[in-house]
Order: structure tokens, then C-alpha cells, then sequence
């Protein structure tokens, strides 16, 4: 999304919602939402949660569209922006932490893999390790189930540097906080779902060539 | 320690680098940084490996598992919320318009919290004040001294007096009402008075005078009828 949609009809649109332009604020829910509802539904994982976060948004652009600056980045990022906030909004206020998974947590360690995918624990039973290491679909769902159990801080900044594309200024904006943090917190997400892959006995393939 | 020196600048340098690999891959570096992770992946097997796992975890990043999509319903709820949204911001507008009433409607609205007797008290005094102040502004012209002058809307002279003229005078206790019953009876319209001593002068047709003064006389609450030339 932050790459496909014009910037620079975004602030167009966002300069009409400044004057309380419906139309415009209609246009912008039908260009903008998807790319950031997408995001807050990897977040959040519930479609009322993510509905409700969504509405949070755009009630923001509606009573702050004319605080947008392009000076200061991307309109994406200042959108992500506001959208990874109500999403902790929404976590807190449903009692959950930033910092923690929103699976339970506190089952895995001793009910290891319980919750994963019935034809995951198939596959694994079923295959040698190399060839669990190669089948894709087998990684697809032992990522899928490693995903769930990382915490909403973590799981952003993986999917904003490798889902979204986003630099490691713009995720700073984005998450709100200084840039050696988000390295480092970038750094202990791939730490951790490296080891809970390894826990289902996989890991991420290191084959190939560096493709930059 | 020159020794070490170097190694440790390597590590620094390396620490470094392997921290920007996720963006390396994403391809949002600048041209040095990337340069710079390049030549370094390059000759560190560590930081190739780390590159290759960041490149293949783009490939296997996990789709949402339910997909959003706007609608018109959902966009609808959030129109609903924004109307909401205008109705309060609008009651803090009230407020602030409030300020700029004028004096008169912030007095009223504070009279309007005051208890009803200290209104009445509060009006009272304003009403004697604004009245010493007409007093005290207004140009200092005598009042009129009538001089005793005692006079009525009758007291007008007539300008055609075709009859008789009779002067009454009537007791204390006669009321306007049986003043004008008698009147009727003796034929008699009222020219001028009362007077300061409480006469009236009352004309009457020339062919009835001597009737009227019959039926005035008649009356106990008549003290005086008498023609008057």
C-alpha cells in the first residue's frame, strides 16, 4: 500500500478533509484504509478490533487532516503511524500488553506445539528434518503459528520493514521511538521467532545468493 | 593494545552493519549504507547468512490470516462517529460564544441563578439608582409650580355654551356611579369640575332648567344646586 497509492493525491484529498469535505474523507477511507486496516489486522487478528481501530483512524484524519506535514515524511508513515497507536490502544484497553504475545503465552513452553496447526504436527511427524526444512508449506505454517506468538511490538517492526518496505527512519516515526531502539528491537523479533521456529524444529532457509 | 585496536573496530563496524541487513534487504538504505553492507557481506560469511535469512523471511512473512476490506457500512458507522464527533466539539462552541454575550444577557443569566428575593432587591435598588441618576443628569429645569391650580379634563372651557349653567357641590360619601345616574336624571352634562373645593358646574337645556334643579335638590347627597348666571 505505501507504495502503490500517489502521495501526492493523498495530501489533495487530505486538504479537502481539512475543510470538512465528506466526499474527499470517503475517497481517502477507499484508498487509504485497506493498506492500514491490513496492517492493524496482523496486529490485532480480530476483525471488530480492527474495525473499531480503523474507525480511530480515520475519526484522527478527520480532526487533525490538516496537521499532515510532507515535509515529514511519507503520508503512509504518518497514517501507520496513527494506526499502530489506536491498535495499542485497543490491545491495552483489552487487556493485553505490547509486549506480549496475543496467544497465551504462558502454555507453551509446556504444552509445546498443542496449538498448532493439526496438519502441522502431521508434517512433522511424517518428514525427516531436512525435508521440514525445505517444504514450504510446512515452514508457511510453522511461521504462521510462530507469528501469533509474538508481541505486538515485535511483530510490527518485522512487518514494517519486511512487509511494508518501510526504512528504519520511517518505522522510528511510525512505532514512535528512536531508531537504535527499533534496531535492536528488530534484532530481538527475528531472535525470537528464529527460536520458536526451532522449537518446531525449522528454521529459515539460508540458501541461495544475497539478491541486493 | 594497538593490536586490539583494530579487531575491535572491525567488531563495532560489524555490529553495525549486521544491524542494518533487514533494511539492506528491503532496499530502503541510502547508497552508502547499502555500499558499505554490501562490501561487508561480502566478506562476512555471519552477515551473508543473516541476509539470506532476512531475504527468505520475506518470502515466508505470514498473511493476515482473515483480510480487511473497507465497506460501505463500515464507512457509514464512521460517518455516524463523525457527526457525533461535531455535535461535541459543538457544545465547547456554545460555551465559547458564550463569552462573548453582552452584558445585558450575562446579567440576565446571572439574575436567572439568583434566589427570587435578592432579585426583586437587586431590581428595586437598580431601578432607584437609574432614577438618581436621571435626577442628577437631567438639566436642572424648576418644576412647574401650578400654584394651586386644581385641574380637570372638564376643566377645559367649552367653547359653545348654548344652556344653563348650575353649580353643585355634593356630600362626601356620593359615588361616581349614582353622580352620574343623577346627572342622567336631571338631564345635566358635567362643563366643569371637580373643582378645589369639590363643585361641579353642569349645564343643562334652558327649558329644563327649572326641573333639573328640581331633581338635583331632590337628592340627599346634594348639598348645593344653584343657576348660575
Amino acid at each position: 500500500m505505501a507504495k502503490t497509492v500517489d502521495d501526492a493525491l493523498g495530501i489533495a484529498l487530505l486538504k479537502r478533509i481539512a475543510a470538512k469535505d465528506r466526499k474527499a474523507f470517503e475517497e481517502f477511507y477507499y484508498l487509504y484504509a485497506e493498506g492500514f486496516g491490513r496492517f492493524l489486522m496482523k496486529m490485532l487478528k480480530q476483525q471488530d478490533w480492527v474495525d473499531e481501530a480503523v474507525n480511530d483512524v480515520m475519526l484522527t484524519i478527520w480532526q487533525s487532516a490538516e496537521r499532515y506535514d510532507p515535509e515529514r515524511g511519507r503520508l503512509s508513515t504518518w497514517l501507520f503511524g496513527i494506526a499502530h497507536n489506536k491498535g495499542l490502544k485497543i490491545l491495552e484497553r483489552n487487556g493485553r500488553h505490547r509486549e506480549q504475545s496475543l496467544e497465551d503465552y504462558a502454555g507453551e513452553v509446556d504444552n509445546d506445539g498443542d496449538d498448532a496447526p493439526e496438519h502441522y504436527h502431521a508434517a512433522i511427524s511424517a518428514s525427516s528434518e531436512p525435508e521440514r526444512m525445505v517444504m514450504g508449506w510446512e515452514l508457511g505454517d510453522a511461521m504462521t503459528w510462530a507469528f501469533s506468538r509474538l508481541s505486538a511490538d515485535h511483530l510490527a517492526v518485522i512487518d514494517l520493514c519486511f512487509g511494508e518496505d518501510y526504512s528504519y527512519q520511517e518505522i522510528a516515526d511510525i512505532v514512535g521511538c528512536p531508531i537504535n531502539t527499533v534496531k535492536t528491537r528488530l534484532f530481538h523479533a527475528r531472535k525470537h521467532l528464529a527460536e520458536l521456529l526451532a522449537r518446531k524444529g525449522f528454521s529459515l532457509p539460508e540458501q541461495g545468493k544475497v539478491m541486493i | 593494545m594497538t593490536e586490539n585496536k583494530p579487531s575491535n573496530t572491525i567488531a563495532t563496524e560489524h555490529t553495525e552493519l549486521e544491524g542494518l541487513i533487514p533494511w539492506y534487504v528491503n532496499g530502503t538504505l541510502s547508497t552508502e549504507e547499502s555500499a558499505a553492507v554490501k562490501q561487508h557481506i561480502a566478506v562476512c560469511e555471519q552477515c551473508q547468512s543473516e541476509a539470506l535469512r532476512c531475504q527468505s523471511l520475506v518470502g515466508q512473512l505470514p498473511a493476515a490470516q482473515e483480510i480487511w476490506k473497507p465497506s460501505a457500512a463500515h464507512f457509514t458507522g464512521i460517518l455516524a462517529n463523525v457527526d457525533k464527533l461535531e455535535a461535541a466539539t459543538a457544545k465547547p462552541d456554545t460555551s465559547r460564544t458564550k463569552t462573548t454575550l453582552g452584558l445585558f444577557q450575562r446579567i440576565c443569566a446571572c439574575l436567572s441563578q439568583t434566589p427570587s428575593p435578592v432579585r426583586w432587591t437587586l431590581a428595586f435598588e437598580t431601578l432607584a439608582f437609574a432614577a438618581l441618576a436621571l435626577f442628577l443628569v437631567l438639566p436642572n429645569s424648576p418644576i412647574p409650580k401650578t400654584g394651586g391650580v386644581f385641574e380637570t379634563l372638564s376643566n377645559a372651557e367649552s367653547s359653545t355654551t348654548k344652556g344653563k349653567s348650575i353649580r353643585l357641590v355634593f356630600s362626601e360619601d356620593m359615588t361616581t356611579r349614582e353622580l352620574f345616574d343623577l346627572l342622567k336624571q336631571a338631564k345635566a352634562q358635567i362643563r366643569q369640575g371637580p373643582s378645589e373645593v369639590g363643585s361641579y358646574t353642569i349645564e343643562v337645556a334652558s327649558k329644563d332648567e327649572a326641573q333639573s334643579l328640581s331633581v338635583l335638590r331632590a337628592n340627599p347627597k346634594v348639598r348645593l344646586a344653584q343657576a348660575v348666571e
